[in-house]
Protein backbone atom coordinates (compact mmCIF):
# COMPACT_ATOMS: atom_id res chain seq x y z
CA UNK A 1 0.00 0.00 0.00
CA UNK A 2 1.10 3.66 -0.29
CA UNK A 3 -0.20 7.10 1.12
CA UNK A 4 -0.02 10.44 1.05
CA UNK A 5 1.80 13.13 3.32
CA UNK A 6 2.01 16.71 3.28
CA UNK A 7 5.26 18.24 5.34
CA UNK A 8 5.00 19.78 8.06
CA UNK A 9 6.30 23.07 6.21
CA UNK A 10 3.69 23.05 3.32
CA UNK A 11 1.21 22.51 6.15
CA UNK A 12 2.12 25.86 7.73
CA UNK A 13 1.71 27.61 4.74
CA UNK A 14 -1.66 26.28 3.80
CA UNK A 15 -3.33 27.03 7.42
CA UNK A 16 -1.63 30.49 6.81
CA UNK A 17 -3.45 31.32 3.74
CA UNK A 18 -6.47 29.31 5.51
CA UNK A 19 -6.59 31.55 8.45
CA UNK A 20 -5.93 34.93 6.07
CA UNK A 21 -8.54 33.90 3.78
CA UNK A 22 -5.63 34.17 1.16
CA UNK A 23 -7.10 31.48 -1.42
CA UNK A 24 -6.64 27.81 -1.10
CA UNK A 25 -3.51 26.83 -1.91
CA UNK A 26 -3.49 23.50 -4.34
CA UNK A 27 -2.11 20.78 -2.37
CA UNK A 28 -2.00 18.33 -4.83
CA UNK A 29 1.41 20.24 -5.89
CA UNK A 30 2.74 19.87 -2.52
CA UNK A 31 1.14 16.32 -1.14
CA UNK A 32 3.82 13.19 -1.48
CA UNK A 33 3.20 9.96 -2.21
CA UNK A 34 5.18 7.18 0.21
CA UNK A 35 5.32 3.83 -0.45
CA UNK A 36 3.86 1.32 -3.35
CA UNK A 37 1.13 -0.23 -4.64
CA UNK A 38 -2.56 1.09 -4.07
CA UNK A 39 -2.90 4.23 -2.22
CA UNK A 40 -4.89 4.37 0.84
CA UNK A 41 -8.81 4.81 -0.68
CA UNK A 42 -9.45 8.93 -0.29
CA UNK A 43 -12.96 8.02 -0.91
CA UNK A 44 -12.95 6.13 2.20
CA UNK A 45 -11.76 9.63 3.81
CA UNK A 46 -14.03 11.78 1.88
CA UNK A 47 -17.05 9.88 3.24
CA UNK A 48 -15.45 10.38 7.00
CA UNK A 49 -15.45 14.19 6.25
CA UNK A 50 -18.75 14.26 4.75
CA UNK A 51 -20.46 12.50 7.66
CA UNK A 52 -18.89 14.89 10.10
CA UNK A 53 -19.70 17.79 7.81
CA UNK A 54 -23.11 17.07 8.01
CA UNK A 55 -23.14 16.95 11.88
CA UNK A 56 -21.27 19.44 12.03
CA UNK A 57 -24.28 21.24 10.04
CA UNK A 58 -26.89 19.87 12.29
CA UNK A 59 -25.57 20.91 15.18
CA UNK A 60 -25.45 24.58 13.41
CA UNK A 61 -27.36 26.95 16.40
CA UNK A 62 -26.44 24.79 19.20
CA UNK A 63 -22.41 25.26 19.02
CA UNK A 64 -21.44 24.76 22.57
CA UNK A 65 -18.23 22.86 23.90
CA UNK A 66 -19.99 19.87 25.22
CA UNK A 67 -21.47 19.73 21.45
CA UNK A 68 -18.27 20.01 20.03
CA UNK A 69 -17.01 17.30 21.91
CA UNK A 70 -19.96 14.89 21.00
CA UNK A 71 -19.09 15.63 17.53
CA UNK A 72 -15.68 14.78 17.91
CA UNK A 73 -15.94 11.60 20.24
CA UNK A 74 -18.74 10.15 17.86
CA UNK A 75 -16.30 10.80 15.01
CA UNK A 76 -14.49 7.81 16.64
CA UNK A 77 -17.63 5.54 15.73
CA UNK A 78 -17.48 6.92 12.05
CA UNK A 79 -14.25 6.26 11.73
CA UNK A 80 -14.33 2.81 12.71
CA UNK A 81 -16.88 2.25 9.84
CA UNK A 82 -15.34 4.13 7.40
CA UNK A 83 -11.68 4.29 7.46
CA UNK A 84 -9.89 1.18 6.31
CA UNK A 85 -6.55 0.79 8.75
CA UNK A 86 -3.23 0.87 7.03
CA UNK A 87 -0.61 0.44 9.76
CA UNK A 88 1.67 1.78 7.33
CA UNK A 89 -0.10 5.27 6.89
CA UNK A 90 -1.44 5.18 10.39
CA UNK A 91 2.11 4.92 11.64
CA UNK A 92 3.21 8.30 9.67
CA UNK A 93 2.72 11.41 11.22
CA UNK A 94 2.65 13.23 7.55
CA UNK A 95 0.19 11.00 6.63
CA UNK A 96 -2.39 12.42 9.51
CA UNK A 97 -1.53 16.21 8.95
CA UNK A 98 -2.03 15.39 4.96
CA UNK A 99 -5.60 14.77 5.62
CA UNK A 100 -6.22 16.50 8.25
CA UNK A 101 -5.21 19.49 5.59
CA UNK A 102 -6.45 18.27 2.68
CA UNK A 103 -10.20 17.25 4.06
CA UNK A 104 -10.59 18.26 7.82
CA UNK A 105 -9.39 22.28 8.19
CA UNK A 106 -13.16 23.25 8.73
CA UNK A 107 -13.27 20.64 11.21
CA UNK A 108 -10.80 21.81 13.01
CA UNK A 109 -11.50 25.01 13.13
CA UNK A 110 -15.29 24.19 13.84
CA UNK A 111 -13.51 22.25 17.11
CA UNK A 112 -10.96 24.70 18.26
CA UNK A 113 -11.71 28.19 17.07
CA UNK A 114 -12.89 30.86 19.30
CA UNK A 115 -14.86 33.97 18.76
CA UNK A 116 -12.15 36.28 18.19
CA UNK A 117 -8.88 33.46 17.07
CA UNK A 118 -8.79 30.62 14.56
CA UNK A 119 -7.56 27.47 16.10
CA UNK A 120 -4.24 26.74 16.77
CA UNK A 121 -1.51 25.02 14.99
CA UNK A 122 -0.54 21.92 17.25
CA UNK A 123 -4.86 21.53 16.96
CA UNK A 124 -3.65 20.30 13.51
CA UNK A 125 -0.78 18.20 15.15
CA UNK A 126 1.64 20.96 14.33
CA UNK A 127 4.54 23.02 16.19
CA UNK A 128 5.13 26.53 15.32
CA UNK A 129 8.59 25.60 13.75
CA UNK A 130 6.53 22.80 11.29
CA UNK A 131 7.47 20.12 12.98
CA UNK A 132 5.36 17.18 13.89
CA UNK A 133 3.13 17.38 17.43
CA UNK A 134 1.22 14.46 16.31
CA UNK A 135 -0.91 13.52 20.09
CA UNK A 136 -2.49 16.81 19.42
CA UNK A 137 -4.35 16.37 15.81
CA UNK A 138 -7.95 15.96 15.80
CA UNK A 139 -7.93 12.71 13.48
CA UNK A 140 -5.00 10.82 14.94
CA UNK A 141 -6.44 11.31 18.76
CA UNK A 142 -9.27 9.72 17.46
CA UNK A 143 -7.80 6.67 16.41
CA UNK A 144 -5.67 6.33 19.41
CA UNK A 145 -9.22 6.76 21.38
CA UNK A 146 -10.69 4.12 18.79
CA UNK A 147 -7.39 2.03 18.88
CA UNK A 148 -7.18 1.65 22.53
CA UNK A 149 -10.73 2.76 24.10
CA UNK A 150 -12.80 -0.01 21.74
CA UNK A 151 -14.11 -2.70 24.32
CA UNK A 152 -16.21 -5.68 22.13
CA UNK A 153 -16.83 -7.56 24.40
CA UNK A 154 -19.65 -4.60 25.15
CA UNK A 155 -23.23 -4.31 24.21
CA UNK A 156 -21.63 -0.70 22.62
CA UNK A 157 -18.24 -1.18 22.10
CA UNK A 158 -17.39 2.83 22.32
CA UNK A 159 -19.35 2.98 25.67
CA UNK A 160 -16.34 4.92 27.06
CA UNK A 161 -15.17 6.14 23.96
CA UNK A 162 -18.15 8.70 23.00
CA UNK A 163 -18.61 10.04 27.03
CA UNK A 164 -18.67 13.70 27.28
CA UNK A 165 -16.60 15.27 29.59
CA UNK A 166 -13.48 12.85 29.19
CA UNK A 167 -11.57 14.63 26.85
CA UNK A 168 -9.15 15.33 29.37
CA UNK A 169 -8.60 11.36 30.59
CA UNK A 170 -8.26 10.07 26.89
CA UNK A 171 -5.90 12.95 25.88
CA UNK A 172 -3.77 13.68 28.90
CA UNK A 173 -3.31 9.93 30.16
CA UNK A 174 -3.67 7.81 26.78
CA UNK A 175 -2.89 9.99 24.23
CA UNK A 176 0.08 11.41 25.13
CA UNK A 177 1.24 8.97 27.55
CA UNK A 178 4.09 6.23 26.56
CA UNK A 179 2.57 3.61 28.67
CA UNK A 180 -0.58 3.43 26.94
CA UNK A 181 1.27 1.65 24.33
CA UNK A 182 1.27 -1.27 26.91
CA UNK A 183 -1.83 -2.50 26.69
CA UNK A 184 -2.40 -4.48 29.94
CA UNK A 185 -1.40 -1.13 32.18
CA UNK A 186 -3.79 0.63 29.65
CA UNK A 187 -6.40 -1.37 29.98
CA UNK A 188 -6.18 -1.61 33.66
CA UNK A 189 -5.88 2.00 34.12
CA UNK A 190 -9.52 2.86 31.60
CA UNK A 191 -11.47 -0.25 33.73
CA UNK A 192 -10.45 1.47 36.75
CA UNK A 193 -11.74 4.92 35.10
CA UNK A 194 -15.11 3.94 33.50
CA UNK A 195 -15.68 0.07 34.58
CA UNK A 196 -15.17 0.36 38.15
CA UNK A 197 -15.64 4.03 38.51
CA UNK A 198 -13.00 3.83 40.93
CA UNK A 199 -11.03 7.13 39.44
CA UNK A 200 -13.85 8.96 38.27
CA UNK A 201 -12.99 12.50 39.54
CA UNK A 202 -10.70 13.89 38.10
CA UNK A 203 -7.60 14.70 40.41
CA UNK A 204 -7.55 11.04 41.62
CA UNK A 205 -7.02 9.75 37.93
CA UNK A 206 -4.33 12.48 37.54
CA UNK A 207 -2.76 11.26 40.58
CA UNK A 208 -2.86 7.70 39.56
CA UNK A 209 -2.07 8.41 35.90
CA UNK A 210 1.34 10.08 37.13
CA UNK A 211 2.02 7.80 39.00
CA UNK A 212 1.71 4.89 35.96
CA UNK A 213 4.41 6.60 34.36
CA UNK A 214 6.40 7.11 36.96
CA UNK A 215 6.32 3.87 37.46
CA UNK A 216 7.22 2.94 34.05
CA UNK A 217 11.24 3.87 34.36
CA UNK A 218 11.07 1.08 37.30
CA UNK A 219 8.69 -1.74 36.02
CA UNK A 220 9.09 -3.63 33.34
CA UNK A 221 5.00 -3.31 32.22
CA UNK A 222 5.23 -5.93 29.23
CA UNK A 223 5.86 -8.70 31.37
CA UNK A 224 2.91 -8.45 33.67
CA UNK A 225 -0.06 -10.47 33.68
CA UNK A 226 -3.72 -8.18 33.03
CA UNK A 227 -4.11 -9.55 37.08
CA UNK A 228 -1.22 -8.05 37.64
CA UNK A 229 -1.67 -4.28 36.30
CA UNK A 230 -5.07 -4.89 37.79
CA UNK A 231 -3.38 -5.39 41.09
CA UNK A 232 -0.83 -2.24 40.78
CA UNK A 233 -3.59 0.29 40.17
CA UNK A 234 -5.63 -0.82 42.59
CA UNK A 235 -2.60 -0.49 45.40
CA UNK A 236 -1.88 3.15 43.77
CA UNK A 237 -5.69 3.83 44.19
CA UNK A 238 -6.20 2.77 47.86
CA UNK A 239 -2.66 4.72 48.50
CA UNK A 240 -4.07 7.58 47.15
CA UNK A 241 -7.44 7.70 48.95
CA UNK A 242 -5.52 6.81 52.22
CA UNK A 243 -3.12 10.18 51.65
CA UNK B 1 11.43 4.53 24.25
CA UNK B 2 10.58 7.77 25.42
CA UNK B 3 11.88 9.73 28.50
CA UNK B 4 11.07 8.96 31.60
CA UNK B 5 12.24 11.98 33.51
CA UNK B 6 8.75 11.82 36.54
CA UNK B 7 9.87 11.26 40.39
CA UNK B 8 10.91 7.92 40.66
CA UNK B 9 8.35 5.80 43.32
CA UNK B 10 9.89 2.66 43.64
CA UNK B 11 13.35 3.38 45.03
CA UNK B 12 15.52 -0.03 44.01
CA UNK B 13 17.38 -1.66 46.55
CA UNK B 14 20.44 -2.36 43.92
CA UNK B 15 20.29 -0.77 40.80
CA UNK B 16 22.65 -2.34 38.35
CA UNK B 17 22.71 -0.12 35.34
CA UNK B 18 25.82 -0.96 34.50
CA UNK B 19 25.05 -4.47 33.54
CA UNK B 20 24.28 -3.60 30.33
CA UNK B 21 26.87 -1.00 29.59
CA UNK B 22 28.58 -3.68 26.92
CA UNK B 23 25.49 -4.40 25.12
CA UNK B 24 25.61 -3.75 21.52
CA UNK B 25 23.35 -3.86 18.51
CA UNK B 26 23.08 -3.58 14.92
CA UNK B 27 20.51 -3.18 12.20
CA UNK B 28 20.57 -6.17 10.28
CA UNK B 29 23.60 -8.99 9.44
CA UNK B 30 24.65 -6.41 6.93
CA UNK B 31 25.27 -3.71 9.89
CA UNK B 32 28.43 -3.24 12.41
CA UNK B 33 27.42 -3.40 16.23
CA UNK B 34 27.65 -0.07 17.90
CA UNK B 35 27.67 0.35 21.72
CA UNK B 36 25.79 4.07 21.20
CA UNK B 37 21.76 3.34 21.61
CA UNK B 38 20.96 4.95 18.48
CA UNK B 39 21.41 4.20 15.31
CA UNK B 40 21.69 6.97 12.04
CA UNK B 41 19.79 5.63 8.83
CA UNK B 42 19.49 8.24 5.98
CA UNK B 43 16.91 8.91 3.45
CA UNK B 44 18.11 5.85 1.07
CA UNK B 45 18.11 3.01 3.70
CA UNK B 46 14.98 1.15 3.70
CA UNK B 47 13.60 0.27 6.75
CA UNK B 48 12.42 -2.72 5.51
CA UNK B 49 15.97 -3.75 5.93
CA UNK B 50 15.95 -3.56 9.38
CA UNK B 51 16.02 -6.55 11.66
CA UNK B 52 17.77 -5.40 14.62
CA UNK B 53 20.19 -7.93 16.35
CA UNK B 54 21.17 -7.57 20.14
CA UNK B 55 24.41 -8.76 21.85
CA UNK B 56 23.74 -8.69 25.48
CA UNK B 57 27.38 -8.72 26.80
CA UNK B 58 26.33 -8.77 30.33
CA UNK B 59 28.39 -8.43 32.83
CA UNK B 60 27.36 -11.65 34.95
CA UNK B 61 29.82 -10.79 37.40
CA UNK B 62 27.99 -8.05 38.88
CA UNK B 63 24.87 -10.08 39.79
CA UNK B 64 27.81 -12.46 42.14
CA UNK B 65 29.42 -9.51 43.44
CA UNK B 66 26.08 -7.79 44.69
CA UNK B 67 24.84 -11.37 45.55
CA UNK B 68 22.10 -11.13 43.76
CA UNK B 69 20.47 -15.26 42.27
CA UNK B 70 20.76 -14.99 38.18
CA UNK B 71 17.81 -16.95 37.91
CA UNK B 72 15.33 -14.19 40.61
CA UNK B 73 15.81 -11.86 37.04
CA UNK B 74 14.71 -12.01 33.12
CA UNK B 75 16.20 -10.43 29.90
CA UNK B 76 13.47 -8.73 28.10
CA UNK B 77 13.66 -6.91 25.06
CA UNK B 78 10.06 -5.36 24.03
CA UNK B 79 9.34 -3.20 21.02
CA UNK B 80 7.35 -0.48 21.03
CA UNK B 81 6.11 2.12 18.03
CA UNK B 82 5.17 5.51 19.47
CA UNK B 83 2.70 6.57 16.94
CA UNK B 84 0.95 3.41 16.16
CA UNK B 85 0.82 2.82 20.38
CA UNK B 86 1.77 -0.79 19.84
CA UNK B 87 4.30 -2.89 21.88
CA UNK B 88 5.44 -6.20 21.93
CA UNK B 89 7.38 -8.86 24.37
CA UNK B 90 10.33 -9.79 21.57
CA UNK B 91 12.34 -11.95 23.77
CA UNK B 92 11.83 -12.50 27.74
CA UNK B 93 14.44 -15.09 29.26
CA UNK B 94 15.51 -16.19 32.14
CA UNK B 95 19.40 -14.87 32.88
CA UNK B 96 21.05 -18.37 33.66
CA UNK B 97 20.14 -19.53 30.25
CA UNK B 98 21.74 -16.35 28.48
CA UNK B 99 24.99 -16.92 27.23
CA UNK B 100 26.84 -15.43 24.89
CA UNK B 101 23.74 -15.38 22.34
CA UNK B 102 22.51 -12.58 19.86
CA UNK B 103 19.08 -12.09 20.39
CA UNK B 104 17.37 -11.78 17.38
CA UNK B 105 13.63 -10.61 15.82
CA UNK B 106 11.71 -14.25 16.27
CA UNK B 107 10.73 -15.31 12.78
CA UNK B 108 6.53 -14.86 13.51
CA UNK B 109 7.13 -11.46 14.31
CA UNK B 110 8.75 -10.00 11.53
CA UNK B 111 6.29 -9.90 9.63
CA UNK B 112 4.47 -7.97 12.03
CA UNK B 113 6.69 -5.24 13.23
CA UNK B 114 7.38 -2.10 11.44
CA UNK B 115 10.60 -0.34 11.56
CA UNK B 116 12.09 3.21 11.22
CA UNK B 117 12.40 6.08 13.71
CA UNK B 118 9.51 5.80 15.83
CA UNK B 119 9.97 2.08 16.33
CA UNK B 120 12.54 1.80 19.41
CA UNK B 121 13.97 -1.45 21.90
CA UNK B 122 13.67 -1.44 25.14
CA UNK B 123 16.01 -4.00 26.70
CA UNK B 124 15.48 -4.03 30.79
CA UNK B 125 16.95 -6.59 33.28
CA UNK B 126 13.90 -7.06 35.82
CA UNK B 127 12.92 -9.08 38.99
CA UNK B 128 10.72 -12.00 37.60
CA UNK B 129 8.91 -12.43 40.59
CA UNK B 130 8.52 -10.74 44.32
CA UNK B 131 11.26 -10.78 46.03
CA UNK B 132 10.94 -9.15 49.31
CA UNK B 133 13.89 -10.17 51.34
CA UNK B 134 15.27 -7.84 48.84
CA UNK B 135 12.47 -5.34 48.92
CA UNK B 136 12.09 -6.11 44.66
CA UNK B 137 8.83 -6.56 43.14
CA UNK B 138 8.07 -8.48 40.33
CA UNK B 139 8.70 -6.70 37.41
CA UNK B 140 11.15 -4.05 38.41
CA UNK B 141 13.73 -3.12 36.70
CA UNK B 142 17.71 -3.32 37.34
CA UNK B 143 18.93 -2.31 34.41
CA UNK B 144 17.93 -1.06 30.98
CA UNK B 145 18.89 0.25 27.66
CA UNK B 146 16.38 2.20 25.12
CA UNK B 147 17.51 1.98 21.59
CA UNK B 148 16.41 3.75 18.84
CA UNK B 149 16.71 4.34 15.36
CA UNK B 150 16.68 8.08 13.90
CA UNK B 151 16.89 9.68 10.61
CA UNK B 152 19.68 11.71 9.91
CA UNK B 153 18.44 14.33 8.00
CA UNK B 154 15.28 14.90 10.60
CA UNK B 155 14.64 18.09 12.02
CA UNK B 156 15.15 17.46 15.59
CA UNK B 157 14.12 21.14 16.65
CA UNK B 158 17.28 22.03 18.20
CA UNK B 159 17.20 25.40 16.67
CA UNK B 160 15.09 28.21 17.63
CA UNK B 161 15.23 30.51 14.11
CA UNK B 162 14.29 34.19 14.71
CA UNK B 163 14.80 37.23 12.68
CA UNK B 164 16.02 40.47 14.11
CA UNK B 165 15.75 44.48 12.64
CA UNK B 166 19.10 46.71 13.11
CA UNK B 167 17.28 48.16 15.82
CA UNK B 168 16.30 44.71 17.85
CA UNK B 169 20.19 43.88 17.93
CA UNK B 170 21.39 47.62 19.14
CA UNK B 171 18.25 46.59 21.57
CA UNK B 172 20.25 43.54 22.64
CA UNK B 173 23.35 44.97 23.17
CA UNK B 174 24.63 44.22 19.67
CA UNK B 175 26.34 46.36 17.26
CA UNK B 176 23.49 47.03 14.54
CA UNK B 177 25.00 45.59 11.34
CA UNK B 178 25.54 42.38 13.04
CA UNK B 179 24.26 39.48 10.63
CA UNK B 180 23.68 36.67 12.68
CA UNK B 181 24.02 35.64 16.88
CA UNK B 182 23.41 32.06 18.56
CA UNK B 183 22.99 31.49 21.80
CA UNK B 184 23.22 28.42 23.60
CA UNK B 185 21.95 27.33 27.07
CA UNK B 186 24.19 24.74 28.59
CA UNK B 187 21.42 23.43 30.90
CA UNK B 188 18.97 22.84 27.65
CA UNK B 189 21.33 21.02 25.53
CA UNK B 190 22.03 18.38 28.64
CA UNK B 191 18.22 18.22 28.98
CA UNK B 192 16.46 15.33 26.95
CA UNK B 193 16.55 15.51 23.19
CA UNK B 194 12.66 14.55 22.64
CA UNK B 195 10.88 17.06 24.66
CA UNK B 196 12.75 20.00 24.95
CA UNK B 197 13.06 21.68 21.58
CA UNK B 198 14.96 24.78 20.75
CA UNK B 199 18.23 24.70 23.09
CA UNK B 200 19.93 26.23 20.14
CA UNK B 201 18.57 29.92 19.00
CA UNK B 202 19.57 31.69 16.06
CA UNK B 203 19.03 35.22 15.46
CA UNK B 204 19.62 36.15 11.70
CA UNK B 205 19.22 39.88 10.40
CA UNK B 206 16.07 40.33 8.50
CA UNK B 207 18.47 41.63 5.66
CA UNK B 208 20.04 38.66 4.80
CA UNK B 209 17.19 36.25 4.90
CA UNK B 210 17.03 36.28 1.33
CA UNK B 211 20.46 34.54 1.52
CA UNK B 212 19.21 32.68 4.02
CA UNK B 213 18.97 29.60 1.54
CA UNK B 214 21.81 30.30 0.15
CA UNK B 215 24.31 27.14 0.96
CA UNK B 216 27.38 28.92 2.00
CA UNK B 217 26.11 30.98 4.62
CA UNK B 218 24.07 28.59 5.89
CA UNK B 219 27.27 26.47 5.93
CA UNK B 220 28.81 29.08 8.09
CA UNK B 221 26.03 29.35 10.34
CA UNK B 222 25.40 25.98 10.82
CA UNK B 223 29.24 25.76 11.98
CA UNK B 224 28.93 28.38 14.19
CA UNK B 225 26.22 26.80 15.66
CA UNK B 226 27.76 23.58 16.21
CA UNK B 227 30.80 24.90 16.96
CA UNK B 228 29.30 26.72 19.73
CA UNK B 229 27.33 23.59 21.10
CA UNK B 230 29.83 21.47 21.44
CA UNK B 231 32.14 23.98 23.17
CA UNK B 232 30.19 25.52 25.70
CA UNK B 233 28.59 21.92 26.41
CA UNK B 234 31.78 20.10 27.18
CA UNK B 235 32.53 23.19 29.08
CA UNK B 236 29.92 22.45 31.53
CA UNK B 237 29.48 18.38 31.12
CA UNK B 238 32.04 15.47 30.11
CA UNK B 239 30.66 12.50 27.61
CA UNK B 240 29.91 10.53 30.58
CA UNK B 241 27.89 12.27 32.71
CA UNK B 242 25.42 13.23 29.77
CA UNK B 243 22.20 11.25 29.65
CA UNK B 244 21.77 8.66 26.69
CA UNK B 245 19.00 10.98 25.34
CA UNK B 246 20.58 14.41 26.29
CA UNK B 247 20.49 17.57 23.09
CA UNK B 248 24.61 17.44 23.61
CA UNK B 249 25.07 13.51 22.89
CA UNK B 250 22.38 13.33 20.56
CA UNK B 251 23.87 15.98 18.22
CA UNK B 252 27.57 14.85 18.94
CA UNK B 253 26.33 11.35 17.90
CA UNK B 254 24.61 12.84 14.69
CA UNK B 255 28.34 14.83 13.89
CA UNK B 256 29.86 11.61 14.38
CA UNK B 257 27.79 9.93 12.04
CA UNK B 258 28.38 12.45 9.40
CA UNK B 259 31.65 11.98 9.33
CA UNK B 260 31.44 8.94 8.04
CA UNK B 261 34.61 8.10 9.92
CA UNK B 262 33.63 4.55 11.31
CA UNK B 263 36.58 4.83 13.80
CA UNK B 264 35.90 7.96 15.41
CA UNK B 265 33.88 7.82 18.34
CA UNK B 266 31.64 10.37 20.31
CA UNK B 267 34.10 10.37 22.62
CA UNK B 268 36.79 11.85 20.32
CA UNK B 269 34.62 14.87 19.45
CA UNK B 270 33.73 15.69 23.28
CA UNK B 271 37.30 15.50 23.93
CA UNK B 272 37.54 17.88 21.40
CA UNK B 273 35.34 19.97 22.33
CA UNK B 274 36.96 20.19 26.08
CA UNK B 275 39.98 20.53 25.11
CA UNK B 276 38.72 23.36 22.90
CA UNK B 277 40.63 21.80 19.91
CA UNK B 278 38.75 24.17 17.34
CA UNK B 279 40.76 22.79 14.52
CA UNK B 280 39.66 19.43 14.87
CA UNK B 281 35.89 19.85 15.63
CA UNK B 282 36.15 22.89 12.06
CA UNK B 283 37.16 19.99 10.05
CA UNK B 284 34.84 17.09 11.18
CA UNK B 285 32.01 20.56 11.06
CA UNK B 286 32.97 20.61 7.47
CA UNK B 287 31.06 17.35 6.89
CA UNK B 288 28.55 19.37 6.43
CA UNK B 289 26.25 18.81 3.89
CA UNK B 290 23.94 16.45 5.71
CA UNK B 291 23.91 19.03 7.73
CA UNK B 292 22.15 21.29 5.74
CA UNK B 293 18.83 19.33 5.05
CA UNK B 294 18.95 19.08 9.09
CA UNK B 295 18.53 22.66 9.09
CA UNK B 296 16.82 23.73 6.13
CA UNK B 297 13.39 23.24 7.67
CA UNK B 298 13.89 25.61 10.56
CA UNK B 299 15.10 27.76 8.36
CA UNK B 300 12.05 27.88 6.35
CA UNK B 301 9.79 29.16 9.21
CA UNK B 302 11.69 31.97 10.23
CA UNK B 303 9.38 35.09 9.76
Amino acid sequence: MSHKILSGANALKIIQNFHDNTGEDDITNLEKIVGTGPLYPEDEIKMFRDKIISEINLSKDKVTDREKQRVEFQSIKWMHELLSIDRDAFRDKGFWIWMTIKYFKEYVEWRHASKDNPARINNYGLRPTGSYDITENILYRAWIRLKIGLDETLEDPFKYNTLIETYDFWQSFIVRRDFASCENIARAFINARFVNNRTKEKQLYRTIGRNITALQSNLFFNCLSEQDAEAIIDKKIKQSEVA
Amino acid sequence: MAIHNEPRIIRPGKYLNEALDNLEWKLNSADQFQIEVRKYIDDDFSVNEISPIIKPNLKFELFEENELDLTNFNIGVVYEESVLKESLVMYNENLHVLGSDEITVPFELEKILLWGPQASLFVAIFANKDLPEIDYQHGQIIAKKALGISNINENANFFDVQSATPKDFMDMGYPRNTSYIIEVDPNEISGPFERSGYAIKITISTDLQAIAEDKLFMNEVLMAAFEEVLLVGYEQFTYDELEDDSILKNITARLRAFAGDKDLKSQNIADWAKNREKNKIRSLLQHGLGLNKMFLRSLDNVS
